[in-house]
C-alpha cells in the first residue's frame, strides 16, 4: 500500500538491469552504466533518485524527509563500477537528499574481510569517512549460536552534540526473528539469563 | 582534624618572633579575595609565601579587627586546613602567608584586602610555589592598594603554554600541515580548531569544501568567526552532473589554481576539506605541483613581507590511499599530524620538520571542545595494575629438596682441576706434539693403486661436480 501511495518507490535492480538491454539507447535509464565500456559514472542512477524523491508540492500531501536506502553497494563494485564512481554517487545523494531535503541516506556495503579487494577497502573507509554512523554487524568472536546471531557495534562520527561525553562507540548484540531484530546488551540475552 | 597538607611545599620558615618585638599578628589572616578563583579548568596551584620583616608593627594595628575571629575563618575552611595542617587558636608570631589558588590560564589576580602597605608586602615576596616547584617569585607590579596582579610563575606558564602552543606551533612553521585521520579517529574537528586559531588571530580563512556542506562546515563557530571564513563550495555539485551553472568552472582543479592566484595582501590560511577527495579525483602529479605552488606562494611574489606566511592545512584520510600517494603528500608537508587514540582518548602524534633543522616528534593527547578549542589531557586512563597477594610469603625454593644443591669442598676442588676434554690447554699441546710410549696412537698405512683417482677437492668422490 506504501507502494501504491508512492511513499515507497522501489528500483529493483535485477529486473531493471535485464530492461536496459531490451530498450532503444537513447533513453535515459539508471542503470545505463551497464552498457557502457568503461567504468563510468552513476549519473543516470543518481538522476533516477532525485527524480523519485523530489518533493512534490502538487497539492497532496508532500512527504517529509525522504529516506534512500541502498541494497548494496558491493554490488555495484562487482558489476564494473569503480570505487571512486560509487563514493561520488553517495555524495551526489548526501548532497541532494540530506542537505536540500533535510533527509537521510542509509547504504549497506559488504565488509570483504579478510578477502583482499582494494577497490572495496576504498569504498568502505571511503563511506565511513563520509558518514556520521556507522553500524558494524558481524558474527559473534566465539562462533555461531542459536540466540545470539551477531552484535552490531555503532559508532558516531560527529562531534556535534553539546554534550561533553558521549559514548561514540556502542556495542549490542542481536537476534534475528520473523519480521523483527531483538537488541539486548552484551551478555544479557534472555536465552541466558 | 583537617587533613594534612598536600603536596611537599616549602618547609616552613621558623617564625622567631626577635625578643622585644611587638606581638605581631599573621597578615595572611587576611582574607585574600581571589577573583577568577575556582575555575574547574585550572591547572596549577599556586600558593604564594610572603615572608614579612620584623618591622610590620605599624600594620598591626589596621588588624585589630580579625582578631577576635577564629582562625581561618578568611578563606575557605577547607583550603585553611590544607595550607596549615591544622591549626588551633591563632597563633602569634607566625609570619607566613599562604595562598592557595587554583591559576587559570593567563594570570591569576590576588586582591588583598586588610593589608595596607602592600608595597611592602610585595617586597616580600620570596618564593612562588607551584605544585611540584618552588620558583623564585618575578617581580610584580603593584596595582591599586587591593589588587595585586599575578603573572604565573615559569612552572605554570609552562604547562599553560603548552595548551596554547599545540596548535600554534602547528602553525608555526608555515607551508603545509597534513592532518591524516581514520574511519575511527576522524580529523575534521582539529582542522577546525586550527581553523578558529587562524582566525582569531586575524587571518583570512579560505576553504576550500568537498565533503562536507557549507551549513554543517560551519556549525559550531561563532560569527565573528564566520565572518573570517571564505567557503569555495565543491560539496554541492563538484562534477557538474546538475548542468545548473552554479558550480565552479573547470572542477576542482581549476578552484584549487584560483587560491593560488589570490591578490589578497595578509596571512592567509587555506584549509582543503579534504585532499583525500581531491587526491581521487585529480591526478597524484597534479595536485603536489599544485599543492607546492600554494604552499609557496610567498616566496614566489617578490613583494610580500617575509612575515606572511601561508598556511595550508589538508585533511587525508589515511585508509583511503596506498602508500605511494600518501608518501608523497607525507614529503610536502612541513608539519604532520597522525591522529589516533586509546580508550576512548584522542592522540596526535606529531612531525615537525623545521627548515634546517632535523625533523622532530611530538605525541600529545588531547580533546576537542564544543566550540572546537583544545583541551590537553594527560593521556588514557592506565589499567589498574595488578597488586602482588602480599599474604603469600616469597619462598625459597632451594629448601626441602630431596636432592642436594651445594657442593662440599672437596667437591668443588675436583671439580674446579678438571679439564674439559676438548679445551685446548698446554698439557694438550705437550701430548699431541710429543707422542709418548703409553700412547697408543693409529697409524693409517695407504697406497694407492692404479685405479684411485684422489681428487684433494672431492676425496670421497660423491660430488657430482
Amino acid at each position: 500500500t506504501a507502494r501504491e501511495c508512492g511513499q515507497l518507490v522501489f528500483l529493483e535492480g535485477l529486473k531493471s538491469a535485464v530492461d536496459v538491454f531490451f530498450r532503444p539507447q537513447e533513453e535515459p535509464h539508471p542503470l545505463q552504466f551497464l552498457r557502457e565500456a568503461n567504468s563510468g559514472n552513476l549519473q543516470p542512477l543518481y538522476e533516477f533518485v532525485q527524480e523519485a524523491l523530489k518533493p512534490m508540492d502538487s497539492g497532496e500531501a508532500a512527504w517529509r524527509c525522504p529516506v534512500l536506502l541502498v541494497d548494496d553497494l558491493s554490488v555495484l563494485l562487482s558489476l564494473g563500477v569503480g570505487a571512486v564512481a560509487v563514493l561520488d554517487f553517495i555524495h551526489y545523494c548526501r548532497a541532494t537528499v540530506c542537505r536540500e531535503w533535510k533527509g537521510n541516506v542509509v547504504a549497506l556495503v559488504h565488509d570483504s574481510g579478510d578477502a583482499e579487494d582494494e577497490e572495496n577497502d576504498i569504498l568502505l573507509n571511503g563511506l565511513g569517512h563520509q558518514s556520521h554512523l556507522i553500524l558494524r554487524a558481524e558474527g559473534l568472536a566465539t562462533g555461531f549460536c542459536k540466540d545470539v546471531h551477531g552484535q552490531l557495534r555503532i559508532l558516531w562520527r560527529r562531534p556535534s552534540e553539546p554534550t561533553a561525553q558521549r559514548d561514540r562507540s556502542l556495542t549490542y548484540q542481536y537476534k534475528i526473528q520473523d519480521k523483527n531484530v531483538s537488541f539486548f546488551a552484551k551478555g544479557m540475552s534472555p536465552a541466558v539469563l | 582534624m583537617t587533613p594534612a597538607p598536600p603536596a611537599p611545599g616549602p618547609p616552613r620558615p621558623s617564625s622567631a618572633s626577635p625578643p622585644g618585638a611587638a606581638p605581631r599578628h599573621r597578615e595572611g589572616e587576611q582574607g585574600p579575595r581571589v577573583a577568577g578563583e575556582a575555575a574547574e579548568r585550572g591547572t596549577e596551584r599556586a600558593a604564594q609565601k610572603a615572608t614579612h620583616d620584623e618591622g610590620k608593627a605599624q600594620r598591626n594595628g589596621e588588624l585589630g579587627d580579625r582578631r577576635g575571629q577564629p582562625a581561618g575563618a578568611h578563606m575557605g575552611g577547607e583550603w585553611h586546613g590544607r595550607i596549615r595542617g591544622g591549626c588551633g587558636p591563632r597563633q602569634r608570631g607566625a609570619s607566613s602567608l599562604h595562598l592557595c589558588i587554583r591559576a587559570q590560564e593567563g594570570s591569576i589576580r590576588v586582591s588583598l584586602p586588610g593589608i595596607v602597605n602592600l608595597s611592602t608586602t610585595h617586597a616580600r615576596l620570596r618564593q612562588v610555589l607551584v605544585v611540584g616547584e618552588i620558583v623564585d617569585a618575578p617581580p610584580l607590579p603593584c596595582g591599586g592598594a587591593w589588587q595585586w596582579v599575578v603573572t604565573p610563575s615559569e612552572g605554570v606558564r609552562r604547562g599553560t603554554r603548552r595548551i596554547l602552543e599545540m596548535l600554534e606551533s602547528l602553525l608555526a612553521i608555515g607551508g603545509l600541515v597534513l592532518l591524516r585521520d581514520s574511519v575511527e579517529w576522524e580529523g575534521r574537528s582539529l582542522l577546525k580548531a586550527l581553523i578558529k586559531k587562524s582566525a582569531l588571530c586575524g587571518e583570512q580563512v579560505h576553504i576550500l569544501g568537498c565533503e562536507v556542506s557549507e551549513e554543517e562546515f560551519r556549525e559550531g563557530f561563532d560569527s565573528n568567526i564566520n565572518s573570517r571564513l571564505v567557503y569555495h563550495d565543491l560539496f554541492r555539485d563538484p562534477l557538474n552532473w546538475s548542468e545548473t551553472g552554479e558550480t565552479l568552472p573547470g572542477g576542482p582543479l581549476e578552484a584549487l589554481r584560483a587560491l593560488c592566484r589570490r591578490t589578497h595582501p595578509g596571512p592567509v590560511t587555506i584549509a582543503l576539506d579534504s585532499l583525500s577527495w581531491l587526491l581521487l579525483h585529480l591526478p597524484c602529479t597534479t595536485l603536489c605541483q599544485t599543492l607546492h605552488t600554494l604552499s609557496h606562494q610567498d616566496s614566489c611574489r617578490g613583494d610580500s613581507s617575509p612575515g606572511e606566511q601561508v598556511h595550508v592545512l589538508g585533511l587525508l584520510h589515511e585508509e583511503l590511499h596506498g602508500p605511494g600517494p600518501l608518501g608523497v603528500l607525507s614529503s610536502l608537508a612541513q608539519t604532520e599530524v597522525t591522529l589516533s587514540g586509546a580508550l576512548g582518548q584522542a592522540s596526535a602524534h606529531i612531525l615537525y620538520r623545521r627548515p634546517q633543522q632535523r625533523p622532530t616528534h611530538q605525541t600529545q593527547w588531547f580533546s576537542i571542545l564544543p566550540d572546537f578549542s583544545l583541551e590537553l589531557q594527560g593521556g588514557p586512563p592506565l589499567e589498574p595494575q595488578p597488586y602482588p597477594d602480599p599474604r603469600v610469603p616469597s619462598m625459597d625454593p632451594t629448601t626441602h629438596l630431596t636432592f642436594n644443591l651445594r657442593l662440599s669442598k672437596k667437591e668443588r676442588e675436583a671439580k674446579d682441576s678438571l679439564t674439559l676434554p676438548f679445551q685446548f690447554s698446554s698439557e694438550k699441546q705437550q701430548a699431541l706434539l710429543c707422542p709418548g710410549l703409553g700412547q697408543a696412537t693409529s697409524h693409517i698405512f695407504y697406497e694407492p693403486d692404479a685405479y684411485d683417482d684422489l681428487d684433494q677437492e672431492d676425496p670421497d668422490d660423491d660430488l657430482d661436480v
